[in-house]
């Protein structure tokens, strides 16, 4: 990429760190990441809301890739969390033994399970570590 | 609409190559053979002067339509290269048939090549293109396509057993096809005991990577008689997409973009899943193939699984499925995929998929049993759906009759 590799430029970028949603005034679906000129994927609006999207969120559906590129540990569970606050993102797991896979009784993963959104890194953009959210299991 | 396609364009030449890992021919050798064994398909012969326009389909081959005017020796006519993803085939295709339908071409080629195996490693190093978001980033094909088995799984019962017997199915006819990238039958046991890629999807769930070629002559139905008097028409299209990125998708036990494109096919070509006699689907994974069967109105939504154990998908059964061998055992050399289907559906609704058609250069297409023929075949559909997972979806329905 022809960008800065500093930190300032990922940490300014609404859709990594910030968690910045925009919500449809038309149909209220919460469009993420963000662009500057967007168009809402469901209804073709084009007037937004700014949204925090929140860190708690149930697991709609995932799948464990047994091996990651380099840079990130595997394996690792990828899901769709569908956020407390009506909002549907996203992100790789971290935290917990993914590989005990299955939708028997005591998994670590499952449908409707409930997560949390936590910050680790996700990449490196040489040399820059860039952050971004993973979900874990919520522990109680 | 005020025009429609159906009936208007007909097919009368496929070609195929056998699929593999063709170390040993390059991307332009591939498309000339099956560009030639197209021609020689042509039951009343055709100079390829003849030919007034083509549609190049490839991915990641090189690009622009000149491309396929140098290898095939089509200089002076119009040649565009389409992409879409894995439906890049199917779109080929379709576009090719638009123009012919409006009456702008007499005759037009549609050539599909993919030489995957020169870049080691398939799509692998596509999940980290692109926007590094967090939320995409490392996202593989397997992992795209699985989710959807997986909340299938969890809403209905699906279970991976089912899908097993998605991948045992195609590799049981892809025994019977030599023109097939793998030619060996495998057992449920050995799909669940495969390694893991991305839970649900194991090694024996996920296509492979394959070299391919295919080609598909079309004319307007009108100068038939004058190459054929066994012509395959044209009955629907549909074409439809969903977003890239998954969290802004709304469905996760359908892939929305081929019940969308299945809709507007069915409409077009005044046709209903009851009709379709078999099809060719996408089963780049096994949970691919098994949602598409609810998908395309062959089962009701959530009845896939019983659809599987009763092996309607087989020959015999309601709505035999990829008796070609599918992508998982014929290969899915991706922009080929589609145009190779349209040559299968050409074949069998001509009733030659059990012997050795001219299209296939010499090569038979069955094993001597010739049971992958499917009897009293009248109307087949073809379908391809790729992207992030299902973000785009391609389909045409073919015919032996004009209806």
């Amino acid at each position: 990429m022809a960008t800065p590799p500093n930190p300032p430029f990922w940490r300014l970028v609404p859709g990594m760190h910030r968690l910045i949603g925009l919500k449809c005034k038309r149909c209220d679906k919460v469009n993420f990441p963000p662009r500057k000129r967007m168009i809402c994927a469901d209804c073709g609006g084009t007037e937004f809301d700014k949204v925090r999207i929140g860190k708690r969120g149930r697991v709609l559906t995932y799948v464990i890739a047994m091996r990651m590129p380099p840079g990130m540990v595997g394996p690792a569970a990828f899901a769709i969390i569908d956020t407390d606050d009506g909002a549907r993102i996203s992100a790789w797991s971290t935290d917990c033994i993914p590989e005990k896979y299955g939708v028997e009784e005591g998994t670590p993963i499952k449908c409707d399970m409930p997560v949390e959104l936590v910050i680790r890194v996700i990449g490196k953009h040489e040399p820059t570590p860039y952050y971004g959210f993973k979900f874990r299991p919520i522990m109680l | 609409m005020s025009v429609n396609l159906r009936n208007k364009v007909a097919v009368i030449g496929g070609g195929l190559i056998r699929f593999g890992e063709l170390y040993d021919k390059s991307f332009g050798d591939m498309m000339s053979e099956a560009y030639l064994n197209c021609l020689d398909s042509i039951d009343k012969g055709i100079d390829p002067k003849e030919i007034n326009a083509a549609w190049y389909g490839t991915v990641r081959g090189p690009a622009t339509g000149s491309i396929a005017g140098t290898l095939l020796g089509l200089g002076g006519i119009p040649i565009t290269r389409i992409e879409n993803a894995c439906a890049t085939g199917s779109d080929t295709f379709r576009n090719a048939c638009f123009a012919v339908a409006a009456g702008l071409y007499d005759v037009a080629l549609v050539v599909g090549c993919e030489k995957m195996l020169d870049r080691p490693g398939g799509l692998i190093g596509l999940d980290r293109s692109g926007p590094r978001y967090f939320d995409m980033f490392a996202l593989t094909m397997p992992s795209a396509f699985g989710v959807y088995g997986t909340r299938h799984m969890h809403v209905f019962g699906t279970e991976r057993k089912h899908f097993a017997m998605i991948a045992v199915k195609n590799h049981y006819y892809g025994k019977m096809n030599p023109l097939s990238h793998f030619r060996r039958e495998i057992t449920v046991e050995q799909v669940l005991d495969a390694p893991i890629i991305s839970w649900p999807m194991g090694l024996y769930d996920c296509c492979p990577v394959t070299d391919g070629a295919a080609a598909v002559i079309i004319c307007r139905e009108e100068l038939t008689t004058k190459y054929t008097d066994s012509p395959v028409y044209v009955l629907g299209s549909g074409l439809a997409v969903q977003p890239t990125r998954l969290g802004l998708r709304n469905d996760f036990t359908s892939m929305m973009p081929a019940v969308w494109a299945a809709q507007q096919a069915y409409k077009m070509g005044k046709v209903g899943p009851d009709d379709i006699d078999f099809a060719e689907v996408h089963d780049c994974f096994t949970c691919t193939e098994l949602i598409q069967y609810e998908d395309l109105g062959f089962c009701k939504k959530g009845e896939a699984k019983t659809f599987v154990e009763n092996q309607e998908m087989y020959i015999g059964g309601k709505h035999p499925v990829n008796v070609s061998g599918g992508l998982k055992s014929h290969g899915h050399p991706i922009g080929t995929t589609g145009v190779a289907q349209i040559v299968e559906l050409f074949w069998q609704l001509r009733n030659e998929a059990g012997g050795s058609p001219k299209g296939a250069g010499g090569l038979a297409v069955s094993d001597p049993s010739g049971k992958r023929q499917i009897p009293n075949a009248e109307i087949g559909l073809q379908q391809n759906i790729g992207g992030a997972g299902p973000q785009v979806s391609c389909i045409n329905i073919l015919s032996n009759k004009k209806r």
